[in-house]
C-alpha cells in the first residue's frame, strides 16, 4: 500500500509540465482554497484534473482518500464540539453541537482534503529527479537537491522492507503487529523501526561508497561544472499553467471581495503563509550555503 | 534419512495464490503436495516461479486465494502468531529484517518471551540454541556488530530456540562463501537428524540440493514442475533447463557419459567411473 | 607508457578500529589487458585488495597503511579518488546499493553528469552503453523495479558509460540468483572480449572465474598463497584446502580419480573438458578390454 508516496512513470500532460509550475499552481490552489465559499467543489476539482490531465483514476489513490476520511471526521467533530452557539436543534430539544461549528468544520475537513490530493497530484506525476533538478537549476545547491530526490526514491523500498520486518515479527509470535490497540500498535511500530533504520544505515554506507567511487565529489574535487542531463525549463505550456493558476487566484479574490465574504481572518492567514514561505526560503538558502562551504 | 512411510506434516491442497492489487500476479496456480515429518526438501526455482510464495502460505504468512496447506493438522493461516510460531518457524534471506533488540543473548530470548516462557526455561533455552550456533560467547554484543554469517546464525537461533516442528529457511546461502554455507547446511541436517525437525531449504546452489536434501520440488510458473529424490530428478535435464535450472557438474557429466549408479557427489562419480575401467 | 597497470609493493593494511590486519605483505603486479580472479574465504583480505586497487584505501577509508600502492606507476596516496575512478570503475556486490536514480536511463547518465560532459556526449554513451550489453529495453524502466540480474547490468553499465580502462568486480553475482547470474556474467563477458580492458574479479563461484581468468590469486588470512593460471591453481590441492576453498566440482573429480591410481596428463578442470577425455578414456579402456591390449596404468589424454 503505497499511498503516501508513488510516482507512476507515465506520460500525461500533467508528467510533462515542469515540477516549478505544478508547484506554483499548487500554492495558489492553497491559497484561493481559503477564499472559495464552497470548499467541497476543491477536492472534486483536483480528482478531475488528475484523473483528466493527468490520466490517474481516483481508484489508484484510493487508501489514501480513505486515510483521508477519518481525519476530515474528526477535524468536523472538533469544530462541532468546540465552536459558539447557535447551537443545534433537534426535535426542539438543544444539543451541545455548534450549528457553525458544522459548516465550520465541515469546510475545514475539505479543505485538509483538497490540499492532501493536490499533493498527491504532484508526487504522483512528478519525478522526483526532475524535481530535485529542477531546484538545482534554480539555485539550491546540488547535494541538498539530490539528496532530497535521492530520499522520495527510497521510499517504496522502505515500505516493502517494513512489511518483511513486521512478517519476521509475527515469525516471533510478537502480539502487536496489526493489533487493534493503539498502544500496542504503537509499540510495534517502534520496535519496527530498529531493523529499518540499521538496516538504512547499512545500506547507506554501500551506497555512499558507490556514489564515491562514480564521482560524487568529482565537480567539486576537480572544479568541473555539474550537467544536468535531463530537459528540464519552463516551456510554453509551463507558462500558460502558471498564468492560468494566478488568474484562478485573482477570479477567486474579486469574486469574495465582490460578495463581501473576503473575511478578516483570511488576510491574517495570507499574511501568515507569505511570512511562513518567506522563513521556510531563509532556512533553505542557509542550509544550501551551510554544505557549498 | 528417514524411511518413506512417514506422516505427512504439511498438507497443500489445490494452494492458489494470487496477489491484491495493484500488483495482481497470479503467483501460485495449483498446487498439491505433501511433506513428510523429519524430511530435508530443497524449493528451488527461479525467481517469479513461485518459491517465495510457497514458502510465505506454508508458514501461514499468505492466506492462500483458493486451496488449503496445513500444518501439523491445523490451517497454518488461521492460527494467532504465537501457535504458528510453534509449528513453522521461518528464516528470512536477509538476517537484518530480523534483528530487534540490543544484545545476541536478547534477540534469541525474544520469542521466548512473547511466549511468556518462564524465566529459568527461557535462561536454559536460549544457552543451548546459542552453544549450538557457536554464538555463546558473543551473547552480549548487539547483533550489528557481528559480520555477516554470524548475523544469519542468530536470525537461525532466534527461530530455533521456539522449537519448530517445521523449519523453512530462504536462501540460507546467499552471499555467504562455500565454506560456510556447508557449515550452515550441516547445521540444518544436524537440526535434523537430532530432534527430527522437517527442513524446507529454498535455494538455488544446487551442489548442495545434491549432497543436503532428500526431495527437491522445482516450481514453475506457479506450478510444481517436478518432484522428488535428486538422484532422479536431476536426470532429467532438459525438464529442468525449461525452469533455467543446471545440475551439479558431476550430475551433468555422468549423463554424458552414462554414469550407472547416477552420481550426486564427487566420491559417487569417482567410483561410478572407476567401475567402468577395471585394472 | 608502462605495460603495468597496478603493483603493491610489500602491502600491509590495518582498519582502523581491527587488531589484526587484513592485509600482510601483499605484493603483486598486474598488466594491462589481464583478468585476475581473487578468492578467498571471507575475511581473507580479498575487498581490502580491491579497495586498494580502486583507491578507496586510503583516501575514503582509512588506517594503518604500509607499503606502496601504485597505479601507472604513481602512487595512489598521490593520486585523489577523483583521479582514479576516471581510470578505474568500481562494481559492488550489492545491486540495490549501486542504483540510485529513479530511471535507468538517468543512473547511466549520472555518472558522466558528475563529470560535467555535455549533453549529447551523454547521450551518445548512453546509447552505446544500452546497446553494447543489449538492455535497450530498460532505457525507461524504473531502476527499484528491475530484477537482481538486471539491476547488477545496469550497475555495469553505469561504470561503462564512463569509460574506465580499467574493471574492479567485488562479488558481483553473490546476492543474484542463477539466471542473473548468468546474464551479469555474460555481460562481463562482452566486456572481456572488448579490447584491453584490465579485469580484477574477486568471485567465490571459482567455476566460472576458471574459464575467464587468465590468472588466480588465493588470498588466506590476509595473504596472496598462489598466484598462477587456473589450471594450476585448481590443482593446488593443499594450499585451496587450508584456505577452506573448494575448486570447480570437475577438479575435485579429478583429484579423486589421481588419488585413486589413474593416470591423467591433463585432468580437466571444467566440464567441457572433461567430457571428451572420458570419453575417449572409456571408448578406449573398452576396446582394450575386447581387444586385451592394454595394461594397468595405462595413461590417458
Amino acid at each position: 500500500m503505497k499511498f503516501l508516496y508513488q510516482f507512476s512513470a507515465r506520460d500525461s500532460f500533467i508528467h510533462r509540465l515542469d515540477p516549478r509550475s505544478k508547484l506554483f499552481f499548487i500554492l495558489c490552489f492553497l491559497v484561493a482554497s481559503f477564499l472559495i465559499p464552497y470548499p467541497w467543489i476543491m477536492p472534486l476539482i483536483v480528482i478531475a484534473l488528475i484523473w483528466g490531465l493527468g490520466g490517474i483514476s481516483p481508484r489508484e489513490y484510493l487508501p489514501f482518500l480513505l486515510f483521508l476520511l477519518p481525519l476530515m471526521f474528526a477535524i468536523t467533530l472538533i469544530h462541532l464540539l468546540t465552536d459558539g452557539p447557535p447551537y443545534l436543534q433537534v426535535q426542539g430539544v438543544g444539543l451541545p453541537l455548534s450549528a457553525p461549528g458544522l459548516e465550520n468544520g465541515l469546510v475545514v475537513a475539505f479543505r485538509l482534503a483538497s490540499m492532501g490530493i493536490a499533493f498527491i497530484l504532484f508526487s504522483m506525476t512528478t519525478d522526483p529527479f526532475d524535481w530535485g533538478m529542477a531546484m538545482y537549476q534554480s539555485g539550491l545547491n546540488y547535494k541538498v537537491a539530490f539528496m532530497f530526490a535521492f530520499a522520495l526514491r527510497f521510499f517504496p523500498l522502505l515500505q516493502e522492507e517494513l512489511v518483511i520486518i513486521r512478517n519476521a515479527l509475527t515469525a516471533r509470535a510478537y502480539h502487536a503487529i496489526g493489533s487493534k490497540n493503539p498502544f500496542t500498535f504503537l509499540q510495534g511500530v517502534a520496535i519496527s523501526i530498529m531493523p529499518l533504520g540499521l538496516g538504512a544505515l547499512r545500506r547507506s554506507q554501500d551506497i555512499a561508497l558507490a556514489m564515491e567511487l562514480r564521482g560524487f565529489n568529482y565537480a567539486e574535487a576537480m572544479g568541473v561544472q555539474r550537467t544536468v542531463f535531463r530537459d528540464i525549463r519552463l516551456r510554453r505550456w509551463d507558462w500558460a499553467v502558471m498564468a492560468v493558476s494566478v488568474g484562478f487566484l485573482l477570479g477567486v479574490v474579486a469574486l469574495a471581495i465582490s460578495r463581501g465574504t473576503f473575511p478578516a481572518i483570511a488576510t491574517s492567514w495570507l499574511i501568515f503563509l507569505g511570512l511562513l514561505a518567506v522563513l521556510l526560503a531563509v532556512v533553505a538558502w542557509f542550509i544550501s550555503r551551510a554544505i557549498k562551504g | 534419512m528417514r524411511s518413506a512411510a512417514s506422516v505427512p506434516i504439511v498438507r497443500v491442497e489445490g494452494l492458489e495464490f494470487v496477489y491484491p492489487p495493484p500488483r495482481e500476479i497470479r503467483a501460485l496456480n495449483g498446487v498439491n503436495l505433501q511433506i513428510g515429518a523429519g524430511e530435508v526438501v530443497a524449493l528451488v526455482g527461479q525467481n517469479g516461479s513461485g518459491k517465495t510464495s510457497l514458502a510465505r502460505c506454508l508458514s501461514g504468512y499468505l492466506r492462500p486465494t483458493r486451496g488449503r496447506v496445513s500444518v501439523a493438522g491445523q490451517d497454518i493461516s488461521r492460527l494467532p502468531p504465537s501457535r504458528r510460531a510453534r509449528v513453522v518457524g521461518y528464516v528470512f534471506q536477509n538476517p537484518d529484517h530480523q534483528l530487534f533488540r540490543e544484545s545476541v543473548w536478547d534477540e534469541v530470548a525474544f520469542g521466548l518471551q512473547n511466549l511468556r516462557r518462564p524465566w529459568d526455561q527461557i535462561e536454559r533455552e536460549v544457552e543451548a540454541a546459542l552453544r549450538r550456533l557457536e554464538l555463546w560467547d558473543k551473547r552480549d554484543l548487539h547483533p550489528f556488530q557481528l559480520s555477516k554469517g554470524d548475523r544469519q546464525r542468530l536470525a537461525i537461533a532466534a527461530i530455533l530456540v521456539l522449537s519448530p516442528q517445521v523449519l523453512i529457511v530462504d536462501e540460507p546461502t546467499t552471499g555467504q562463501d562455500p565454506r560456510k554455507a556447508r557449515e550452515i547446511m550441516d547445521l540444518l541436517a544436524a537440526l535434523n537428524r537430532d530432534q527430527g525437525t522437517t527442513i524446507v531449504a529454498i535455494t538455488h546452489v544446487m551442489e548442495l540440493v545434491a549432497e543436503y536434501c532428500e526431495r527437491m520440488i522445482v516450481l514453475h510458473q506457479g506450478q510444481v514442475l517436478v518432484d522428488g529424490p535428486p538422484r532422479a530428478v536431476f536426470r532429467q535435464v532438459d525438464l529442468l533447463a525449461t525452469s533455467a535450472i543446471s545440475p551439479p557438474p558431476v550430475c551433468r557429466l555422468a549423463l554424458r557419459l552414462g554414469l550407472e549408479p547416477f552420481p550426486l557427489t564427487v566420491a559417487e562419480a569417482r567410483d561410478a567411473l572407476l567401475a567402468r575401467m577395471p585394472r | 607508457m608502462t605495460d603495468v597497470v597496478f603493483e603493491l609493493e610489500h602491502v600491509s593494511f590495518r582498519y582502523q578500529r581491527a587488531t589484526a590486519p587484513t592485509l600482510e605483505d601483499v605484493s603483486l603486479s598486474i598488466r594491462r589487458g589481464e583478468f585476475v580472479g581473487i578468492i578467498g574465504p571471507t575475511g581473507s583480505g580479498k575487498t581490502t585488495l580491491l579497495y586498494l586497487l580502486a583507491g578507496v584505501i586510503p583516501h575514503y577509508l582509512h588506517g594503518d597503511l604500509t607499503g606502496e600502492v601504485r597505479f601507472a606507476g604513481q602512487p595512489t596516496r598521490a593520486l585523489s579518488l577523483a583521479q582514479l575512478s576516471a581510470h578505474v570503475g568500481v562494481v559492488l556486490q550489492d545491486p540495490e546499493a549501486q542504483l540510485f536514480n529513479l530511471l535507468v536511463r538517468d543512473e547511466l547518465a549520472w555518472g558522466l553528469e558528475n563529470r560535467g560532459l555535455p549533453r549529447a556526449e551523454i547521450a551518445g554513451r548512453i546509447e552505446r552503453t544500452l546497446r553494447f550489453f543489449g538492455i535497450e529495453r530498460l532505457r525507461e524502466r524504473i531502476t527499484y523495479d528491475l530484477s537482481g540480474g538486471e539491476k547488477q547490468r545496469v550497475a555495469v553499465g553505469a561504470i561503462h558509460a564512463i569509460s574506465p580502462e580499467i574493471y574492479l568486480f567485488d562479488n558481483p553475482t553473490s546476492q543474484l540468483d542463477p539466471v542473473g547470474a548468468t546474464t551479469v556474467i555474460e555481460a562481463v563477458r562482452r566486456l572481456v572480449d572488448t579490447h584491453r580492458l584490465t579485469i580484477v574479479m574477486v568471485e567465490d563461484k571459482v567455476d566460472e572465474l576458471v574459464q575467464h581468468a587468465d590468472r588466480l590469486l588465493l588470498l588466506d588470512r590476509g595473504r596472496v598463497v598462489l598466484d598462477c593460471p587456473p589450471r594450476e591453481f585448481c590443482l593446488q590441492r593443499d594450499a585451496l584446502e587450508a584456505a577452506g576453498v573448494r575448486p570447480p566440482q570437475i577438479a575435485e573429480l579429478s583429484y579423486a580419480l589421481l588419488e585413486a591410481g589413474l593416470v591423467l596428463d591433463s585432468p580437466p578442470i571444467t566440464l567441457e573438458e572433461a567430457t571428451p577425455l572420458f570419453e575417449d578414456l572409456l571408448a578406449r579402456r573398452s576396446a582394450a578390454r575386447s581387444g586385451a591390449q592394454a595394461g594397468p596404468g595405462e595413461a590417458a589424454g
